[in-house]
């Protein structure tokens, strides 16, 4: 693609997550109409008197739940993109490693037997956090490991811990525990608290960040090892940076919403096709996409219907035809 | 493999409490063969159900109609209502109120506080499968979810559904209770003769042959959060 139009596509990248948060900020099922946002918005600061119910909406409903979303969308998207460079495999997600199954079984074990949804955070990210241990751990032979050992233990713990979930699921009370799991697991944005979103969203900016500054040295990682390494640069450190920060951001995002699903392999595609395979410019691109993107499909998901929709059901759906036309239209951009 | 099997639906009788109750036993004493003892609840409860229908007629058309939330299943931040096709729908109208939910379809979903706030309930009902209890609104001691804005809550009209031989809000052998007891509350001036303390002593009398204390009553009114795991 043309030089001047993947500088339009910049800007436009770096736009969209500000205006959607904006325009989103004001979309919802109770009616505030855009003048009472803006002064609702403006109230901590003039400390005009406003409606308190208006006041909960924007400020425990709406901005907390935003946030979440652009952090949660930049962070899968990034997540995704660097592990489809590190595995040099197209159809690798955040949940290559085994994390997010992880995370889901941390979080199913916390609710057969709390409420609290701080426990039922940290234990989900604890979990996610020991899937990545495990397979580590079980990849390295000889005190060497390969990316194709990496992949193929990731499944290995995955399909382990989909079955602990599945374990737990069958021992649940089905009256009060089990719906509490299948809603957990279906994922969305309407059960974070502040107190949670306080510890995941630094966490998931921290991971992004650190991918952020790696980035040029993933296109280098996404050569063959040997090449990798007489361009001086220390693979086995650097893949190990790459996927704790993927995992740190994988895990927080499980943590505070559940499977949030197609994120992680639609933004980086939809950026590659713009960009090419440069991370240099793939991984920022990622950032504006993804926030875009899931502040968008979060609000669909809170205010299309009465009913709060699953934020998974909303990004398949939406995204799976979507993907379908970029694939058709460009024939799939090289890795 | 010639085992004979029989199903209990929970939707063939719309989200008729008591009908739907009927069905379960006459359908459970065929299967046992035996002539059901319960007979007389779904009589009872269509007597009951009329007596109400009559009195709500009486007061007319002007007569002012709670807008009722069902707190079904509330766990892990997750909020679950009454559409119009579950059994909160058929308890508000039966008894005199508005389901806020009327306008969904469904059976249960997930709502968010937002539309909570959108509904503005007068009235809000939380079911033995909520480990919640009025307190907890009051208190707005729920993490993550600011219930003190609620008009409900606000004005104090947060109840505990009843937990007798089970729990009230699905149908049950004291649906017919249930159907006193939310009248009352809706409409306190059409049903002051009701006393539901007595209405549960001469019930309980009737049907189960057991002799309710003041004590049972106050627990079967006041159930604990426990009730939702059991």
């Amino acid at each position: 693609m043309s030089r001047k139009y993947q500088k339009i596509c910049s800007l436009c990248l770096i736009a969209a997550p500000v205006l959607c948060f904006l325009i989103c900020l004001g979309v919802g099922r109770y009616h505030i109409s855009l003048p009472e946002t803006v002064e609702l918005l403006l109230s901590p600061l003039t400390g005009a008197a406003v409606d308190e119910t208006a006041f909960s909406v924007i400020f425990k409903s709406r901005l907390p739940r935003l946030l979440l979303a652009l952090a949660v969308g930049a962070g899968l998207s990034v997540a995704g993109g660097a592990f489809q460079s590190l595995f040099s495999n197209p159809l690798a997600t955040p949940d290559t490693l085994g994390v997010a199954t992880g995370a889901s079984f941390g979080a199913v074990l916390a609710l057969l037997f709390t409420r609290s949804q701080l426990v039922v955070q940290l234990l989900a990210m604890a979990m996610g956090l020991a899937a990545l241990l495990l397979t580590c751990l079980i990849s390295r032979r000889g005190g060497h490991s390969s990316m194709v050992m990496v992949v193929l233990s990731g499944m290995v713990i995955s399909s382990f811990f989909s079955a602990l979930v599945s374990l737990a699921k069958y021992v649940a009370d089905p009256e009060e525990d089990l719906p509490a799991i299948t809603y957990w697991l279906m994922g969305s944005m309407n059960r974070a608290t502040l107190p949670g979103i306080a510890i995941g969203v630094p966490l998931i900016a921290a991971g992004t960040a650190i991918i952020l500054c790696l980035r040029w040295r993933l296109n280098i990682l996404s050569l063959q090892e040997d090449e990798a390494r007489s361009l001086g640069v220390n693979v086995r450190r650097m893949r190990l940076a790459v996927m704790a920060a993927s995992t740190l951001i994988t895990a927080s995002c499980m943590s505070m919403c559940g499977q949030v699903g197609w994120v992680g392999l639609l933004i980086p595609h939809a950026c590659r096709m713009i960009y090419g395979s440069d991370n240099r410019r793939l991984i920022p691109a990622g950032i504006g996409m993804g926030a875009a993107f899931l502040v968008l499909i979060d609000t669909a998901a809170r205010s299309a219907t009465a009913a709060e929709i699953p934020v998974s059901i909303l990004t398949a759906i939406l995204g799976a035809p979507f993907f379908i036309l970029l694939l058709r239209k460009t024939g799939g951009a090289k890795l | 493999m010639g085992i004979p099997a029989v199903g209990f639906s929970t939707t063939q009788w719309g989200s008729d409490s008591i009908e739907t109750f009927q069905g379960w036993v006459s359908l459970l004493g065929e299967v046992l063969q035996q002539e059901d003892r319960a007979d007389g609840i779904a009589e009872y409860g269509r007597e009951v159900y009329d007596m109400i229908q009559q009195r709500l007629a009486q007061a007319g058309d002007d007569l002012e109609k709670p807008r009722v939330f069902w707190l079904f299943r509330y766990s892990s931040g997750v909020v679950q209502t009454s559409g119009s096709n579950h059994f909160g729908e058929y308890w508000a109208n039966a008894t005199g109120a508005v389901n806020v939910a009327h306008e969904s379809d469904g059976a249960n979903f997930e709502v968010n506080m937002e539309q909570i706030y959108a509904y503005d309930p007068d009235i809000i009902y939380i079911s033995n499968f909520a480990p919640y209890l009025p307190e907890d609104l009051y208190n707005n001691a729920i993490e993550g979810n600011d219930w003190s804005v609620v008009r409900a809550v606000q004005e104090g009209n947060v109840y505990k559904c009843p937990l007798g031989m089970y729990r009230w809000y699905p149908p049950s052998s004291d649906s017919p209770l249930m159907l006193l007891w939310l009248a009352k509350n809706h409409h306190p001036e059409l049903f002051e003769d009701i006393d539901m303390t007595q209405e549960l002593k001469d019930y309980y009398l009737r049907f189960y042959n057991v002799e309710l204390t003041d004590e049972n009553i106050e627990k079967i009114f006041n159930p604990s959060r426990e009730a939702a795991g059991a």
